[in-house]
């Protein structure tokens, strides 16, 4: 800005062009990637442990890879040649999943990107955006598909072979990353410019990671449909300088320039996506629709289905509104479980909860977990029927204590103050949370395992009692441990749900994760070995359920004790 | 009597002080205006002596109550911070019933107080949820929150901020009446007016240490200004600031 001669401010800066605002505005969010990862040593060992696990099973190290299929390049060209192309095609559909289930996270309007919004224009922001997706892939993938295309050459001694394969590769990433951002887009049109409700976004979020879990383990099948259309190319483009292997150049130069084509065209559709997504009313009005029951600003103090009593207010403030009640409600129909200061702190959380289903979003990968064990251990897998109920046990506890309970602090959002000066104390805080967990997520996968275990007929009482031991020892310890490790993390970690719901840091969904699985691992086994051999064994049985139990209870209160005294040295900075 | 002592309170983020030294004594049922200059360590002290932060190194008791006894301290006072501390899915009548239940109101007080206060200031938006809230709102129903048990010290950090002038007024209004009633309050804001009509004693807090600490004409008649804001801006300049630091 400058004063010019007759006093009036007039601005001397210049609309930078297109290419210099893309260019600033993906420095910005790339460098922004980038310290995020340095400034963590988990996450940096984490992307690095992930690479070197990848390039170890592509490459060979753990198997049959990349290096072999180059050994054997000479022996028989032709069927490394179909290897190659089966394979570049089942990484096709697997990188395709991931980058589009990245992609509706990716796509939302951040207060980042509505940041620059109002500096620059949307395109420079979408095209930012997208190298921004490209760098992650490449940071995550690079290295481990150069790897892999070395230990091809190597193996084939033949370096130029590791050129098509390399780039080739690379570029297939880089495509899918920039193809899948419109689906991202879209997702969040659907999302955030439809009056969806919570049941609808709750489905929505059930179908997409159901068709992530057809897709991850039929993608055999997927590849091979894919193999009859022009995707199947890519193979021949993966193929281009390894010699005597039958490749069809125009198939891959037709594939190169199709992909190329596709991606500019997805880039345009993703300004135009981007246009009509990061600018409609509820992006920039914060109110989540689908979580206010589509009745934000109307007068809805929970009547009807608790029976409130609005009452009139004189004009000075008479007393004859009683609008206090639905707390009491609550409360009142808790207290043969605890005292009503608890009852209370349990009622606000189920309150909020109802409101802000969101705040689950992890019990989902939980539930997810349970049905990939089911597919894989028992449907595909040697376990009998059996392993059913210990399988619904264990996904359904590690679920219980994946809600608000692994981020105990954060979930209370702007509140916590408020909470923390209240006077409640810490074991009542810690109490209540748990009380809300497991009173309605305990009954429903005891249920589950009774229901099941019922279900199936033959399973034996004495099998059937442990399991639901087992069970409910993990569904205590779900609720109580989840906080232990919930408390040492910030509470306003990251924001990746929008909104209040702030989610857990991922250090305390690893370490609770892990800790729930060892702690489950003995009874897992024990009852395994039933559903596996068909015989009943009482001391492999009650041993593993045991040993399950017996450290399921003792963590517990430990996990209850440390969260105590957690909570009561816990500083606001 | 004292209601508010603090004894060397100090509190570090690594090498740097936020607050240093303090020492404060704010008698019962009087108005402490709590001045500074931003990042002056106005924040902090009040979260110290609330119980949310711990001290580094001194002491600090409110209402007979060392700071880090949280849940002790907890009974004692409202605490009203800058940025509302509201739940923004629930209702302002909904937040309010389950504050008072989480802080063991009975049922009477709760159907007394909250419909008054809720009219006192005008929320008749009580009924909507607090993600609807303009920020003048959401402060209002954090003030009624802070105040709603009647604590005996209230710490109210820029309770005025976001608010129209008539609910300026209700604020100053209300303060004075707590006041009347025997409640302490620690007022934190930078209009100061408020406090220069309000306050019974100002304290003034610059690089985490008390400039200052006087009756507000006082203060001025000392520093030979025509208001509060001419004593603010004296004392706050960076040599002015350095030579009182020193003849402390």
């Amino acid at each position: 800005m400058s004063e010019s001669p007759d006093g009036s401010v007039t601005s001397t800066g210049q609309r930078p062009s297109l290419a210099r605002s893309v260019f600033v505005v993906t420095r910005v969010t790339v460098a922004q990637l980038l310290r995020k990862q340095r400034s963590s040593p988990l996450l940096l060992a984490t992307v690095v442990g992930f690479n070197c696990f990848v390039a170890a099973v592509l490459v060979g190290v753990t198997g049959d890879g990349a290096y072999h299929l180059g050994v054997a390049l000479a022996e028989s060209p032709a069927s490394v040649g179909e290897r190659v192309r089966r394979t570049a095609l089942v990484a096709v559909v697997l990188v395709t999943v991931m980058q589009t289930l990245g992609a509706a996270s990716d796509a939302r309007a951040r207060h980042r990107r509505l940041a620059f919004l109002t500096a620059t224009s949307t395109a420079a922001v979408v095209a930012a955006l997208l190298v921004r997706r490209v760098v992650a892939a490449l940071v995550l993938f690079g290295p481990a598909i150069v790897a892999t295309a070395a230990a091809f050459a190597v193996g084939a001694g033949t370096p130029v072979s590791a050129v098509s394969l390399g780039v080739g590769a690379l570029w297939l990433l880089v495509a899918s990353a920039v193809l899948t951002l419109p689906f991202g887009l879209v997702a969040n049109w659907v999302v955030a410019g439809y009056d969806l409700s919570s049941n609808a976004r709750v489905g929505l979020g059930a179908v997409v990671l159901g068709v992530f879990y057809l897709a991850l383990f039929g993608r055999e099948l997927v590849a091979a449909t894919l193999g009859a259309t022009p995707v199947a190319w890519a193979g021949d483009l993966l193929l281009l300088t390894v010699s005597g292997i039958g490749v069809s150049v125009p198939h891959a130069v037709a594939f190169a320039v199709g992909s190329v084509a596709l991606v500019g065209l997805a880039g345009l559709a993703c300004v135009r996506l981007a246009t009509l997504t990061w600018y409609s009313d509820p992006v920039f009005g914060e109110t989540d629709s689908a979580d206010t029951d589509a009745s934000v600003g109307s007068v809805e103090t929970a009547r009807g289905d608790e029976n409130i009593d609005t009452g009139t207010r004189g004009p000075t403030g008479g007393t004859d509104g009683v609008q206090t009640a639905p707390v009491e409600t609550f409360g009142a129909s808790l207290r043969w479980a605890c005292s009503p200061r608890t009852a209370a702190l349990v009622a606000l959380t189920w309150r909020r909860t109802r409101r802000t289903p969101k705040v689950l979003f992890y019990v989902y990968p939980s539930a997810l977990v349970g049905v990939v064990m089911a597919e894989q251990l028992v449907l595909h897998g040697p376990f009998s029927p059996a392993m059913y109920p210990a399988v619904v046990g264990f996904a359904g506890a590690t679920a219980v204590g994946s809600g608000f309970t692994l981020n105990p602090l954060g979930t209370e959002g702007d509140a916590l103050p408020a909470l923390l000066t209240s006077g409640a104390g810490s074991g009542r805080l810690v109490r209540a949370k748990a009380l809300a967990a497991v009173l309605p997520g305990g009954p429903l996968v005891l249920g589950g395992v009774v229901g099941i275990g019922t279900a199936l007929g033959s399973f034996p009482a004495t099998v059937l009692l442990a399991t639901l031991a087992y069970a409910l020892a993990l569904v205590t310890l779900a609720a109580l441990c989840s906080q232990a490790l919930g408390v040492h993390y910030p509470p306003d970690h990251e924001e990746l749900l929008g909104g209040s719901v702030k989610v857990p840091n991922k250090s305390a969904s690893l370490l609770y994760t892990v800790g729930m699985t060892a702690v489950a691992l003995p009874g897992f086994a024990g009852i395994g070995q039933y559903a596996l051999s068909g015989t009943f064994e009482p001391v492999v049985l009650f041993g593993g359920v045991g040993v399950s139990v017996a450290v399921a209870c003792a963590l517990a209160w430990l996990s209850y004790r440390h969260a105590v005294t957690r909570l009561d040295s816990y500083s606001v900075e | 009597m004292a209601v508010i002592e603090t004894s060397g309170l100090t509190k570090r983020y690594g090498e740097t002080a936020a607050v240093e030294g303090l020492d404060l004594t704010v008698e019962g049922g009087t108005i402490y205006g709590f001045l500074g200059p931003n990042g002056a360590g106005k924040t902090t002290t009040m979260r110290l002596l609330t119980g949310l932060t711990r001290p580094s190194e001194g002491s600090a008791t409110v209402a007979g109550v060392d700071v880090r006894e949280r849940d002790r301290l907890g009974e004692q006072i409202g605490y009203a911070p800058d940025d509302p501390p509201l739940y923004e899915k629930l209702t302002a009548r909904e937040q309010l019933a389950a504050v008072a239940d989480v802080r063991g109101l009975d049922s009477g007080t709760k159907r007394e107080r909250i419909p008054t206060l809720l009219d006192r200031f005008d929320l008749d938006v009580a009924d909507d949820r607090i993600e609807t809230y303009s920020k003048g709102m959401k402060q209002k129903t954090s003030v009624v929150q802070a105040v709603l048990h009647r604590p005996a010290v209230v710490f109210l950090d820029e309770p005025t901020g976001g608010l129209d002038p008539n609910a300026a007024r209700t604020m100053k209004e209300l303060l004075a009446e707590l006041r009347a009633e025997g409640t302490t309050v620690f007022l934190s804001t930078h209009v100061l007016p408020v406090v220069e009509e309000l306050a019974d004693t100002v304290g003034l807090l610059y690089d985490g240490q008390l400039l200052a600490e006087d009756d507000p004409r006082a203060l001025q008649q000392r520093l030979a200004g025509d208001s509060l804001e001419d004593a603010f801006v004296e004392l706050t300049t960076e040599g002015a600031a350095a030579d009182a630091a020193g003849r402390r």
